[in-house]
């Protein structure tokens, strides 16, 4: 799929112009619709489908193990699969290696089970189909899978410093797993124009795209600059950083009620 | 048609600048230079190129401190090329401590093992960058092989040298300072004797990367002087274990539920405390290579008015020392790499035929040649 | 699971790398800090553009090969530029992510549309690599970068510079009144260090302050630029 040089132009005029009109009619702060599916898979901790309303799709299955935290320091794993992407392509390594740094801000502590022992979680990802820059749509993924996860309860004591025993869990009753995952926006910068959540064809007019990382009211580092595509790149205003900021400060909160 | 045969055609010899010459036919231009006198990179047929080199200065006990891994390096420069090797440690426990039960077993001490395997090898891995990605390629497997057979068969790396004399961490359970003991030092006679007595045994391995930057010509000699001088400026860092550990059990838990026991080890290397890895440094050569190559007698350069008639049947052919450029490394068939010491002593020769005309005399003038090579390349180093 | 690579020689897989013990005199090293870079170029003979850029802490060879043909099938109208960035000390992962985000920045001041159906690869080697952080490289990859186009004759319209204050990197072109690429990673507190990182500054105060520091660092550029 590719756009042709007139319709490109097209959309770059009406984008960048001060009145920018989005081709499917969205506000400059709205996200395209999504449909998330919690918990349908059966034999994982925790799993979230989302499919936005280009027909990009993703599913996320988190699991669990129980490690001895003082040898295990990373005790969230993201694993990213992209289809009809390998393994070692630019695009998956960038956005896992970008997942795990992310996650690395998620508090481990709620994870802890004994002095000993912790929980491990294992997120993986796969996307099915994509058609523009994925990572926002991963990261709502992740969030709903994660707030969707329950864990075994343990019924062993906590203190087993003194004593060889390993954690053990009751038999059918579960806890949920309280923790509070960032989430990631994609903004695309067109003339001196923010678009949250781009769409594919505004994706390839883009001069720049921001990625901004989001956790309980504020933003937070990773904060990345990326080319949406290979023509259009260019630099932009200073300001406007700060202006995409606070557009994600304002509206993020939102987000996170409607996916809750 | 009987006018057109009348018209008289003129062709103009075509020429080109040497560059362009030394492009679309190296083997010619290659020629045409011989037949001068030199070579295409203006250096006489037994002229070696000059290197330059900065000894260890990328490794931890480098002029600067750095916070590295690195327990040895050497970079080395030669022409245009440059190669960067540095050497880093890992630490192996010894599997198999049968060689003195087995003399005991039997009661014979003195069991002739054969030399080579009181020897050991490097690990090395070469990186020729020529921008391309991906697997390496054929030439780079080739080389870390030839650099990991002549390092085991020159005999350089004795595995003595590569024990591990492990000390031990003491934390002083008063005020919790953490000392290391070694063996050999002299404050350990407060101790108990059997602190020492672990019964696992470690050595050390080497493992070298090698990386070719801006390559001219063929890199073997190049790679393996530059892994000789690395080699030399290795320093090995001691290694203890800490005091809880010597006595550490550890239950596993296999599937048939039978719990086995097996003691652990985590070995950790002193920061800074170190030795120099003692290499049989008499058994150290450096590598040149050489190539003959049959000239070509139309392509000499005649004078105008000379009358002789050329000899076609009496081949001549010469002898090039530190092959370098695209043009020799392609046109010369007949390659000799030779690594030899200081005093002529060799540790490898091998000779590829190829179609040149290799007379008794070249040998010899050629293994002269390395020996002031070494010697050359030797004092470099002091 | 059990892949061994049969191309390499990389001894029994059993053996564990050194680990050295913790030691006291990390501090010795930030004592001869100097920062500024010196740069070189054209040392690398069998690629188009080459340079060095180092301090004392890092040691960076940029090799520029291109622009030369593709494996591309298709018409390309523009140039494809591709990073590979080699190093002891960083995970792949992390490294791709930073080859992407310096392609974005590099695309920025490329005149890509001057070269069709052509691409252009950088291969960046980590030669010494003493600083903790990517995050710290970037102002040093940028500039290697540049000089390494510049040895290779291709055509840029800017020659654009990066400053890394507290933890984030900011590209600036046009002497500082363009923003081409800004990189903010999580901080990772070592026990050893933390006085020099601040979490309560604002990002745009960050772009400030490096946009005044561009100035010298690109003056410095250019006037090694104009002596190559």
């Amino acid at each position: 799929m590719s756009l042709s040089v007139a319709e490109r132009s097209y959309l770059f005029d009406s984008l960048s112009s001060p009145q920018a009109l989005r081709p499917d009619g969205r506000l400059a702060h709205q996200l395209r619709p999504i449909e998330v599916y919690i918990d349908f898979l059966p034999s994982s901790n925790g799993s979230a489908r989302i499919i936005a309303s280009d027909g990009s799709e993703c599913i996320i299955s988190v699991k669990s193990k129980v490690v001895d935290h003082a040898v295990e320091k990373d005790l969230i794993q993201v694993d990213i699969d992209i289809a009809g992407e390998r393994d070692d392509s630019l695009l998956v390594e960038s956005i896992s290696s970008l997942f795990n740094k992310i996650i690395d801000t998620i508090d481990s502590s709620k994870l802890q089970l004994t002095q000993k022992y912790s929980f491990k979680i294992f997120i993986d990802v796969l996307v099915l189909s994509s058609y523009s820059y994925p990572v926002s749509l991963i990261s709502f993924g992740i969030y709903s899978a994660l707030k969707s996860t329950y864990l075994p309860k343990l019924i062993s004591s906590f203190d087993d410093l003194e004593v060889e025993e390993l954690p053990t869990f009751h038999d059918y009753d579960l806890v949920k797993l309280d923790v509070s995952p960032p989430l990631v926006f994609v903004l695309a910068i067109i003339g001196d124009n923010i678009f949250f959540d781009p769409a594919f064809n505004e994706s390839m007019v883009a001069n720049n795209g921001l990625i901004i990382s989001w956790s309980q009211g504020k933003v937070i580092a990773p904060v990345r600059t990326i080319a949406l595509n290979d023509t259009y790149v260019k630099g932009f205003k200073p300001r406007l950083v700060e202006d995409a900021i606070e557009l994600v400060n304002k509206y993020a909160q939102d987000i996170v009620k409607t996916l809750d | 048609m009987s006018n057109d045969l009348e018209k008289t055609i003129d062709i103009h010899p075509v020429s080109f600048t040497p560059e362009v010459l030394a492009r679309i036919s190296p083997e010619l231009s290659l020629q045409k230079h011989l037949s001068l006198g030199f070579r295409p990179s203006l250096k006489g047929f037994e002229e070696f190129r000059e290197i330059q080199l900065n000894e260890d200065f990328l490794s931890r006990y480098g002029k600067e401190h750095k916070d590295n891994n690195i327990i040895g390096s050497n970079v080395l420069k030669c022409g245009d090329t440059f190669v960067v090797t540095t050497i880093t440690g890992g630490i192996i426990e010894d599997s198999v401590v049968y060689k003195n039960m087995e003399n005991e077993l039997i009661g014979v001490d003195d069991i002739k093992s054969t030399d080579l395997s009181n020897y050991t090898s490097i690990y090395p891995v070469v990186e020729v960058e020529r921008g391309r990605a991906g697997a390496c390629t054929d030439e780079e497997m080739a080389l870390s092989q030839r650099l990991y057979d002549y390092v085991l068969y020159s005999k350089i790396l004795p595995k003595e040298a590569l024990k591990v004399q492990p000390g031990i961490r003491i934390t002083d359970n008063n005020n919790g300072n953490a000392k290391v003991i070694y063996p050999d030092s002299s404050d350990n006679s407060t101790l108990p004797d059997n602190v020492f007595q672990i019964s696992k045994k470690w050595s050390y391995l080497l493992y070298a990367k090698i990386k070719v930057f801006s390559r001219t010509g063929p890199v073997f000699d190049l790679c393996w002087n530059s892994l000789m001088y690395a080699l030399q400026s290795v320093q090995l860092p001691r290694a203890f274990v800490d005091e809880r550990a010597t006595d550490l059990k550890m239950t596993i838990r296999t599937k048939g539920r039978n719990a086995t026991i097996r003691e652990t080890y985590e070995i950790l290397s002193d920061p800074c405390q170190q030795y120099s890895l003692r290499l049989h440094s008499e058994n150290i050569a450096y590598a040149s290579n050489y190539g003959i190559i049959n000239l070509d007698p139309e392509a000499k350069i005649t004078e105008e008015n000379s009358d002789e008639d050329i000899d076609m049947d009496a081949i001549e052919s010469v002898l090039l020392a530190d092959l370098d450029t695209e043009a020799e490394e392609n046109s010369v068939n007949s390659t000799i790499s030779v690594i030899s010491n200081s005093e002529g002593g060799l540790k490898h020769v091998s000779i590829f035929g190829g179609d040149a005309k290799i007379t008794p005399e070249m040998l010899k003038k050629l293994l002269k040649l390395s020996q002031k090579r070494a010697c050359y390349l030797e004092d470099e180093i002091k | 699971m059990n892949v061994q690579d049969r191309r390499r020689i990389l001894g029994p897989a059993s053996a564990k790398p050194l680990v050295f013990a913790n030691s006291n005199e990390k501090q010795s090293l930030s004592a001869l800090n100097n920062d500024e870079l010196n740069f070189q170029n054209g040392i690398i003979s069998n690629s188009n553009g080459s340079s060095i850029v180092e301090n004392n802490k890092m040691s960076l060879l940029t090799l520029v090969y291109g622009p030369r043909s593709t494996r591309d099938v298709s018409f390309q109208p523009n140039c494809k530029i591709n990073i590979i960035i080699k190093s002891e000390k960083f995970e792949t992962k992390n490294l791709k992510e930073l080859s992407q985000f310096l392609i974005s920045v590099l695309q920025c001041c490329v005149c890509l549309e001057n070269y069709p159906k052509s691409g252009i690869d950088i291969f960046i080697n980590f030669n010494i690599e003493d600083e903790d952080e990517l995050v710290e490289y970037i102002p040093a990859l940028v500039s290697g970068c540049i000089i390494a186009l510049i040895d290779a004759n291709i055509e840029i319209t800017d020659i654009i510079g990066a400053i890394t204050l507290n933890h984030t990197a900011v590209c600036l072109g046009q002497n500082g009144d363009q923003l081409l690429g800004l990189w903010k990673d999580p901080y990772k507190f070592n026990n050893n260090e933390s006085g020099d990182y601040d979490d309560s500054i604002p990002l745009s105060e960050i772009i400030k302050s490096c946009q005044e520091k561009i100035i010298v660092s690109k003056q410095q550029l250019i006037r090694f630029i104009s002596n190559m």
